[in-house]
């Protein structure tokens, strides 16, 4: 791993800023592409029911669309011959057409990374593949730097982890709420709107596990891609599609995994943090 | 912090304002939290209101999700990356993602007997009312994490969702990282329940390598009303203040701040870093209930009324100091 990679294209797209490129390409990575994936899934209106509970349909579309998504961009940055992806993001939009169908796009975007024996630092030569185990190259929604710190520290990203859970909740109910005057909990939708973001949570850790052939972190020992934990997790919500009453949580985060015994790019000492004042302000 | 109002000018339109707005008057006031807080745990609403179905036990897939987290050492976090790497030099593992939430039906009814000369009242019910919501959201927050077996809670965030579907309803949200001490030191509060800070990774940090740790999240709010014709100005149109409008607002803050100052002082906290204060309208908007048929004008004719929030991290000094370190100048080279 200490010449040139081969694959490394002549000359490679990327939507990092000068800061990521620099600092990745310290560690020996190096843009192989922006990389792109996507899906149009039917999502319809046939399965509201009238009453406060999950639209397991619309869950299961979003879910689907979105690994399609991850897949298909993780496929794209397979044939650049790049080790991994960073800086994911996931953008979702939904559309009405012609002829009433009802469609939500996913669109999974990031800049495909190698790693490159001639361009690392000294002290980063002869640094093993971050590849998973089956050949798959690893996701993360995570910037350069970010990416970079994870490494010094010990670490390194293996997937991103998404959750999703799209739920009903009768809108009647609200109304009827709102007459009574009073200042009040409304506990069937506390209850509702709680259970609906631990779905999503829960599943994003199924979902992730599942994706290393495994059935949950009790069987992850052993495993060399064993995902330890999740970091910068964001749980966000929105109506879905526009409709009010309809919410859809949504769960993403970068799993990590240990880094292999003796990789270089493991500080020798943690890195030990320094109290600074920036003088730029 | 000083109850000295600032006199208005002589001659004023309301020479009657009260001019020191102290706790005094409000003492028969049952504020949910200081020092009474333990009653209000328990029961929703205020008291004398009609019962409410408890959900104090947590739904089903956080029971679930948590059982799998704590069985298996696998965390969810949303910290960032930096954040995870200080916490876990400051001797903390993160253990999961937890929070609580609780949507609340909001109803803002204008007083109707204010005194002639009275420019503005404190809304009792409401301010009860937003203060217990964000109280169950915490405690549902503090309960999943008490279920992780965490010392604390850090990054807490307050978040106030407004849903298109309910006009007068507010989803409160609390949502933190539980953390648990790697060396297995107690850092449990006083109640023997996780501590709760609101600070970043990197404040945690430098909290702690400077000789202190976070307590408790506290918080204060009051909801005011400020009458029609506190808000018009003179027909001469003069420079002046409104001094029936600072009144109401200068009045409203410091009920939540003195409020804020009760809670820290009930877990025997030495400081809060980290205060800020938001002034919000939440569900109701400018001018009230009548302010979608009247657009700017609503609040001359219906008054307006405003919460104000502060909250912050209590602090206390550790038992076991280190010299704090000395900062170092740098400057980014990144933008």
């Amino acid at each position: 791993m200490n010449q040139a990679n081969p694959n490394r294209p002549q000359l490679a797209l990327s939507d990092l800023s000068v800061t990521e490129f620099l600092t990745l390409s310290r560690m020996g990575f190096l843009p192989h592409g922006l990389v792109v994936g996507s899906a149009i899934y039917d999502a319809g209106w046939s399965n509201l029911s009238g009453r406060t509970q999950e639209v397991t349909s619309l869950s299961q579309a979003m879910r689907g669309a979105r690994n399609v998504a991850v897949k298909r961009m993780r496929d794209q940055a397979n044939k650049l011959g790049a080790e991994g992806v960073v800086g994911v993001r996931l953008q979702v939009e939904h559309h009405r057409w012609r002829g009433g169908h009802q469609v939500a796009k996913i669109v999974a975007i990031g800049t495909a990374v190698a790693y490159d024996g001639a361009h690392a630092a000294g002290d980063m030569k002869n640094a093993p593949s971050l590849h998973l185990r089956d050949g798959r190259p690893f996701t993360s929604a995570l910037s350069g730097q970010d990416f970079v710190t994870l490494l010094r520290a010990g670490y390194r990203p293996v997937s991103i982890a998404v959750g999703c859970c799209v739920y009903e909740l009768n809108g009647y109910g609200v109304w009827q709420y709102a007459q009574t005057g009073r200042n009040e909990e409304i506990a069937e939708f506390t209850q509702a709107l709680f259970d609906a973001r631990e779905l999503a949570m829960e599943r994003m850790t199924k979902d992730l596990f599942a994706d290393h052939g495994l059935a949950g972190a009790h069987q992850a020992a052993g495993h060399p891609d064993a995902p330890v934990g999740v970091v910068g997790m964001k749980v966000s919500e929105q109506a879905h599609a526009g409709v009010n009453n309809v919410i859809e949580y949504t769960a993403i985060g970068t799993a990590v995994a240990h880094l292999q015994d003796g990789d270089p790019r493991r500080a020798a000492r943690p890195p030990a943090p320094a109290i600074v004042v920036p003088l730029d302000r | 912090m000083s109850n000295q109002y600032p006199p208005g000018p002589p001659g004023g339109p309301y020479p009657g304002v009260p001019g020191v707005p102290g706790a005094a008057q409000y003492a028969g006031v049952q504020y949910p939290g200081a020092p009474g807080a333990a009653q209000y745990h328990g029961a929703l609403g205020t008291p004398g209101a009609p019962a409410q179905p408890q959900y104090a036990d947590l739904p089903q897939h956080a029971r679930e999700r948590l059982e799998g987290m704590r069985k298996t050492h696998f965390f969810t976090s949303d910290l960032s990356v930096n954040e995870f790497l200080l916490v876990k030099q400051a001797g903390f593992e993160p253990l999961g993602l937890v929070m609580g939430s609780s949507i609340y039906n909001i109803n803002v009814r204008n007083p109707t007997n204010l005194g002639q000369y009275e420019p503005g009242r404190e809304l009792e019910d409401v301010t009860r009312a937003l203060y217990h919501a964000r109280e169950l959201a915490m405690t549902r927050m503090e309960e999943e994490a008490d279920e992780l077996g965490a010392d604390g809670i850090i990054g807490v965030r307050m978040d106030v969702n407004l849903h298109a579907w309910g006009q007068s309803v507010a989803e409160f949200m609390a949502v933190g990282t539980a953390v648990r001490h790697a060396g297995g030191e107690s850092y449990r509060n006083a109640q023997g329940k996780p501590f709760q800070s609101g600070l970043s990774g990197q404040d945690f940090w430098c909290l702690l390598r400077s000789g202190y740790r976070p307590v408790g999240f506290v918080m204060g709010n009051c909801v005011y009303y400020v009458r029609p014709e506190a808000l018009i100005v003179p027909n001469d149109a003069r420079n002046g203040e409104l001094s029936p409008y600072t009144h109401c607002l200068y009045d409203a803050r410091e009920l939540a701040m003195e409020r804020l100052q009760a809670e820290a002082e009930d877990v025997k906290a030495t400081g809060i870093v980290g205060v800020e204060i938001e002034e919000k309208q939440h569900t109701w908007g400018a001018g009230g209930r009548g302010a979608q048929f009247l657009g700017g004008n609503a609040a001359k004719l219906y008054g307006e009324t405003i919460e104000f929030f502060v909250f912050g991290t209590a602090v206390v000094p550790a038992e076991t100091r280190e010299p704090c370190p000395v900062p170092t100048m740098v400057i980014p080279a990144n933008d």
